[in-house]
């Protein structure tokens, strides 16, 4: 329970208005996530009808590409796309709604740096939108929700 | 440490069986192409391999300068691509959408087009 609360319990701004203001990315980058990158390749119950994903399926097409990058990736392509696709899609949802912020951070953290460092290495133009939502899951993992999400609201319970 | 070697062993097994399922799909694509004359190469451009939207894969002709067709076999999980034609290099339906070829319940589609109209 110490580890959950110490997990959970976010940092907050010495002002209301500046955690308001940190929402803003983290709704921004948790929507686009769940509802556009993620959603495409994971399949949720708002991902594409034509799509043709079951409920949290992996695109066929995601554990091929991921066996492309080598070495570790090639022997475990089907947990590596999962894992990569689950971060995205159902990570971008708890990251707008601040539940387990920090856990699904981190989740985010490292699908974004394989994103930037391995798939789209040596392209740094390529590499920016990956390099985009690496930064904002590393300040979250550090932070937490702030005021504006589950976890400061699941934290201050576990404190009773 | 067991518990956790069992919860690492179940997630990757979870997780290889969640891969959305695919199939072998053949399209055959004939297009007339209409007015043009003196007719280079006809190609088609789309989504998925063995297509790309940056080359054309090449159509053979089965009448010069008027129908041509390819065979495409793919192994996708979708229900549909999408493609556009070429003549000589040059995109048809510009600024419109792209043709939606949905793909049959059997394994091979049939997919019949003029260059440049919608049907």
């Amino acid at each position: 329970m110490k580890l959950l609360k110490k997990l959970i319990k976010p940092v907050l701004m010495p002002y209301w208005w500046q955690d308001l203001l940190l929402l803003l990315p983290r709704l921004y980058c948790g929507y686009m996530l769940a509802f556009s990158f993620g959603s495409d390749k994971f399949g949720m119950p708002w991902s594409p009808a034509d799509k043709n994903l079951g409920l949290f399926e992996v695109a066929f097409w995601f554990p091929n590409d991921v066996a492309e990058y080598g070495g570790i990736f090639k022997l475990m392509p089907a947990f590596f796309a999962w894992m990569g696709a689950f971060s995205e899609a159902v990570g971008g949802l708890l990251l707008m709604m601040g539940l387990q912020t920090r856990l699904f951070s981190f989740l985010i953290a490292c699908t974004m740096l394989v994103a930037a460092f391995v798939q789209q290495a040596g392209q740094s133009w390529n590499q920016l939108p990956a390099l985009g939502f690496l930064w904002v899951s590393i300040f979250y993992m550090v932070t937490g929700s702030g005021r504006f999400g589950a976890d400061y609201f699941i934290s201050k319970k576990l404190k009773a | 440490m067991k518990k956790y070697l069992l919860l690492v062993t179940a997630l990757f097994i979870a997780a290889a069986g969640c891969v959305q399922k695919s199939y072998k799909k053949t399209v055959v694509i004939t297009v007339k192409t209409g007015s043009k004359k003196n007719i280079q190469t006809v190609g088609i451009r789309g989504a998925g391999k063995p297509l790309s939207w940056r080359e054309d894969l090449p159509m053979q002709p089965i009448v010069k300068d008027s129908l041509y067709t390819a065979t495409i076999t793919a192994v996708t999980g979708y229900t549909f691509t999408e493609i556009k034609f070429t003549i000589d290099g040059e995109f048809e339906l510009q600024n419109k959408p792209n043709r939606r070829v949905v793909f049959s319940q059997g394994d091979t589609t049939f997919y019949n087009a003029v260059f440049n109209a919608v049907q």
